[in-house]
């Protein structure tokens, strides 16, 4: 394990998917961003409200959805940075060759989670829009809205990972036989 | 039984290199599918992580993220180390109390272990090897007293473990602040007696003093603000964080030291920051809810307390578990993992939430400077390209001092609430 994270397999990878990939999670990651700059011009704007005696009965419940956005827009690019947190030490003491094929059983156990978890949110999205749900609050936000960005976040992570696990297979396949 | 093989697969995921958040998803997963409870674990699993990551407390962590990063990239910490260096200096080990005091008026700004060790760090590390201080002395008391960032108000763990327990988040901020500085009193007073360096050799005049504090006044007037602001009930943590993000880049701009391009580095690197802490919580939760459908909690608790042990034997059992959960997870996640189980049983002997509160994040300090998880250590041995070895050993003394500090919050909670009690 280091401070310093390792080059993810995938970054210098060649080829249109992977370059796609690589554009998906960085703008989904620069929208992370600006939705974070957003939550905190929201969040400062309403103390200064409250103070001259206007406070706002929006800003909590927005900047609330809005960090869905931070959460998880930004979930691809973070994997392409290595920094999700793992902890490295014993399968950094195996040989490249058994590390290659534990980590492409490990990457693909990851995506079968993330792909699941696409699936169950699209559920939820679906439900949502169906039965027209909004919360129960004075603003009456439409569910289906931070739930969609919730899934696009990981459907941009389904695709980093799909990306690594790309990578991984072209590296084992690169083996001296 | 299937709680605990699936705690184990857990275990197995992350030693086989698993990202902590899929090693919690996958386990989750797989324990629901075990108990065959549910038609719909996909949606399930789905509506947690949506639940979990739409709770409002939650807005606080990326804006403390962000603001402890603005303040890493203007080089705001150079004023700060500047300070605390003319006003300590003087004393016997006096630039390792001046990287103590550094890093706890860094910890009142960011509620981050790992960037109040990064961002004094880079400042302190050289100043004190040149002072004479060894690298791995001087890796070690930074490590140690970066930690005072999540324990000193704010801090994104109390955020974290106020989420998991449903406590006050301003009260669990309050609660940090005199164990915070007890503990920083402590390493403060062990580099006087054990860095085996005489005062900064560096003569003071006060006409220096006053200069520097002059310099240094805008950056020290935000831990203050934090403080009155959260104690008071100005505002509340959230509203603080961001006020705090907003001060950073006034006086960033104001004092010419950020860029641009540093406004926006800072904001993709809290953004990225922020993903990998909320991808645990997300997870961690569905963990969290696995467990309490097997009644794992409620297990734990009954066998405890049926086992005839007194207080202070199941304090003991509780630090010896988290030395051990430390040893095989990192911060966020040992959190996610054991709160749950464990506050019933904190609540059970009759802990204060609060002082269980401080008595955890204790707990997350040192598993941020101990091995093979310290991450604080890999930060600085980054740094100063210390060996990770040396480094190890040179920071048992600060790893004693937290766990007596646990020890001393669980025996005389007083420490830790008092303060609390005393918020309008």
């Amino acid at each position: 394990m280091s401070i310093e994270a390792e080059e993810a397999p995938e970054v210098r990878e060649p080829g249109f998917f992977f370059k796609l990939v690589g554009g998906i999670s960085r703008w989904g990651a620069y929208l992370g961003g600006v939705t974070l700059i957003v939550i905190t011009a929201i969040v400062t704007y309403d103390v200064f409200a409250r103070f001259l005696g206007h406070p706002t009965d929006w800003a909590t419940e927005v900047a609330g959805y809005m960090v869905i956005g931070v959460a998880v827009l930004g979930a691809g690019e973070t994997l392409r940075h290595n920094e999700h947190f793992a902890m490295h030490l014993v399968v950094d003491v195996l040989q490249p060759r058994v590390r290659r094929r534990v980590g492409l059983v490990v990457w693909g156990l990851v995506t079968a989670l993330v792909a699941g978890l696409c699936w169950g949110l699209l559920a939820l999205v679906d439900n949502s829009l169906q039965y027209g749900l909004r919360s129960s609050t004075i603003v009456g936000a439409p569910l289906a809205v931070p739930q969609l960005v919730l899934l696009l976040g990981f459907v941009a992570l389904l695709l980093a990972l799909v990306a690594r696990l790309v990578a991984l297979v072209h590296r084992i396949r690169k083996e001296p036989r | 039984m299937i709680a605990l093989g699936v705690l184990l697969f857990f275990f197995a995921l992350v030693v086989a290199g698993t990202p902590i958040f899929g090693a919690m998803g996958i386990a989750a997963l797989t324990g629901v599918w075990l108990l065959d409870e549910s038609t719909t674990p996909l949606l399930n699993i789905g509506l947690t992580v949506y639940q979990s990551l739409g709770n409002f407390l939650l807005i606080a962590v990326p804006l403390y993220i962000y603001a402890g990063t603005l303040m890493e990239v203007a080089g705001l910490n150079e004023k700060l180390f500047r300070f605390a260096r003319v006003w300590v200096g003087a004393v016997p080990g006096g630039l390792g109390v001046a990287t103590v005091v550094a890093c706890a008026i860094f910890a009142a700004i960011c509620g981050s272990s790992v960037a109040t060790a990064v961002t004094i760090g880079l400042v302190a590390f050289p100043a004190l090897v040149r002072g004479g201080y060894t690298p791995h002395f001087s890796g070690s008391l930074i490590a140690a007293g970066g930690t005072l960032g999540i324990l000193i108000p704010p801090s994104i763990a109390m955020i974290i473990f106020g989420v998991l327990t449903e406590q006050s988040i301003a009260q669990l901020f309050i609660a940090g602040a005199v164990p915070g500085v007890l503990l920083a009193t402590l390493m403060a007073i062990y580099a006087i007696f054990f860095s085996g360096v005489r005062s900064d050799p560096t003569p003071i005049t006060w006409i220096e003093r006053i200069q520097v504090t002059r310099e240094a006044i805008l950056v020290l007037l935000l831990p203050l603000g934090v403080l009155f602001s959260i104690y008071s009930g100005l505002a509340t943590p959230t509203e603080v964080a961001a006020l705090a993000v907003a001060y950073v880049l006034v006086i960033g701009i104001a004092t010419r030291m950020l860029t641009w391009q540093h406004f926006w580095d800072a904001t993709m690197k809290a953004t990225r920051t922020s993903v990998m802490i909320f991808m645990m919580i997300a997870f961690g939760q569905a963990l969290t809810e696995f467990f309490t459908l097997t009644g794992l909690p409620q297990m734990v608790v009954d066998m405890v307390s049926s086992s005839g042990l007194g207080y202070l034997a199941v304090v003991t059992l509780m630090v010896l578990i988290y030395i051990l959960l430390g040893t095989f997870l990192e911060a966020t996640s040992m959190m996610l993992v054991s709160v749950p189980i464990m506050f019933p049983l904190a609540k059970a002997i009759g802990m204060d939430p609060l002082a269980f509160g401080v008595f955890v994040v204790l707990a997350v300090e040192v598993a941020q400077i101990h091995p093979p998880f310290g991450i604080n250590l890999y930060a600085l041995s980054g740094i100063g390209k210390v060996h990770i070895g040396r480094m190890s050993i040179s920071v048992i003394p600060y790893i004693v001092m937290m766990i007596c500090m646990m020890f001393a919050i669980s025996i005389f909670p007083q420490i830790v609430t008092w303060l609390p009690k005393t918020m309008r």
